[in-house]
């Protein structure tokens, strides 16, 4: 199964893809983590989510750019957290593809939706304010692109607002 | 408790006064009402009472559960805040986590989470 699941800072989106993971494979995951830890706050918030997959079958794998060459096991079970970070490392990040980010982060979803077994990806949802600056206007319709790239490869589609999931696409499943 | 939340400007207030039968004057306001508010019917813009209980130094979560406690059937509403783009300014960027993970806990406890918008009502918790 492939899932996308988005929502805002701290709307509980993380906890409940992990758990959407570990309910459809026990066993082995695969954690790929795309936050540059740059600062004290990058990191105590990556030790936060650390702790939050502790104990349940995660190995992690630092992918802040180039998903599009990354090689993993197939058959995996993967959780990729976040598109929001890997968007915005592909279009800055020194390594990113800068104006080929679009290209970069779609073909690496598809490859990795092509070799995983179940594959949970994690979002954001940043389209909900007026943004005037125009980089910040760019960032934003790449994330959307992305979004509705990813949305279209998965069979369910969520969005978790205040810990509550809210159904897009697949409801049966 | 009941929480409802929503983008700004999708009529939550005028909602929740009509649904609800909450007069004007029952109706607290997050920007400028007492930090531990005694006695309320609902409260209106908790996302600005965490605000400034931040700057105030204090737990945002702990003065409203504790104004929760106090009033067991209080409407609660609350912008959707954390839907922009990451803000460069650190208090920004923590005032909108604490308020998403205030939510989180309410959400969990209340037992009907609405979520306004353009002026409809759809449930997200409990029943509609």
């Amino acid at each position: 199964m492939t899932a996308l699941i988005t929502g805002g800072a701290a709307s509980g989106k993380s906890e409940y893809a992990e758990g959407l993971l570990c309910s459809l494979c026990e066993g082995e995951k695969l954690y790929l983590a795309t936050m540059l830890a740059q600062d004290g706050e990058c990191r105590a918030r990556v030790l936060r989510h650390r702790r939050q997959r502790a104990g349940k079958g995660f190995s992690t794998l630092e992918c802040p750019v180039g998903l599009q060459s990354l090689i993993i096991p197939a058959g995996s079970s993967v959780l990729l957290e976040c598109l929001g970070n890997l968007a915005a490392n592909e279009l800055y990040a020194p390594g990113g593809s800068g104006d080929g980010a679009l290209e970069a982060v779609c073909t690496g979803l598809r490859r990795l939706s092509g070799t995983a077994n179940n594959l949970v990806i994690v979002s954001n949802e940043v389209f909900g304010a007026g943004e005037q600056d125009p980089e910040t206007r760019r960032y934003q319709h790449l994330l959307g692109e992305i979004n509705r790239y990813a949305a279209s490869l998965c069979d369910f589609v969520a969005e978790v607002v205040c810990g509550i999931v809210l159904i897009h696409k697949g409801a049966g499943i | 408790m009941k929480l409802i939340i929503g983008g700004a400007a999708q009529g939550k207030r005028a909602y929740v006064k009509t649904a609800y039968r909450i007069a004007g004057s029952e109706l607290l306001d997050g920007e400028r009402c007492p930090l531990l508010p005694s006695r309320a019917a609902a409260l209106d813009r908790l996302h600005l009472l965490v605000r400034r209980a931040l700057l105030a130094g204090l737990d945002p979560a702990v003065l409203v559960l504790r104004l929760v406690e106090g009033n067991p059937d209080i409407v609660l509403i609350c912008d959707e805040i954390g839907c922009g783009i990451v803000p460069i300014d650190p208090f920004e960027r923590r005032w909108r986590e604490e308020t998403g993970r205030l939510c989180r806990t309410l959400a969990a406890r209340a037992g009907r989470v609405e979520r306004v918008f353009c002026g409809i009502a759809q449930t997200i918790k409990g029943e509609a």
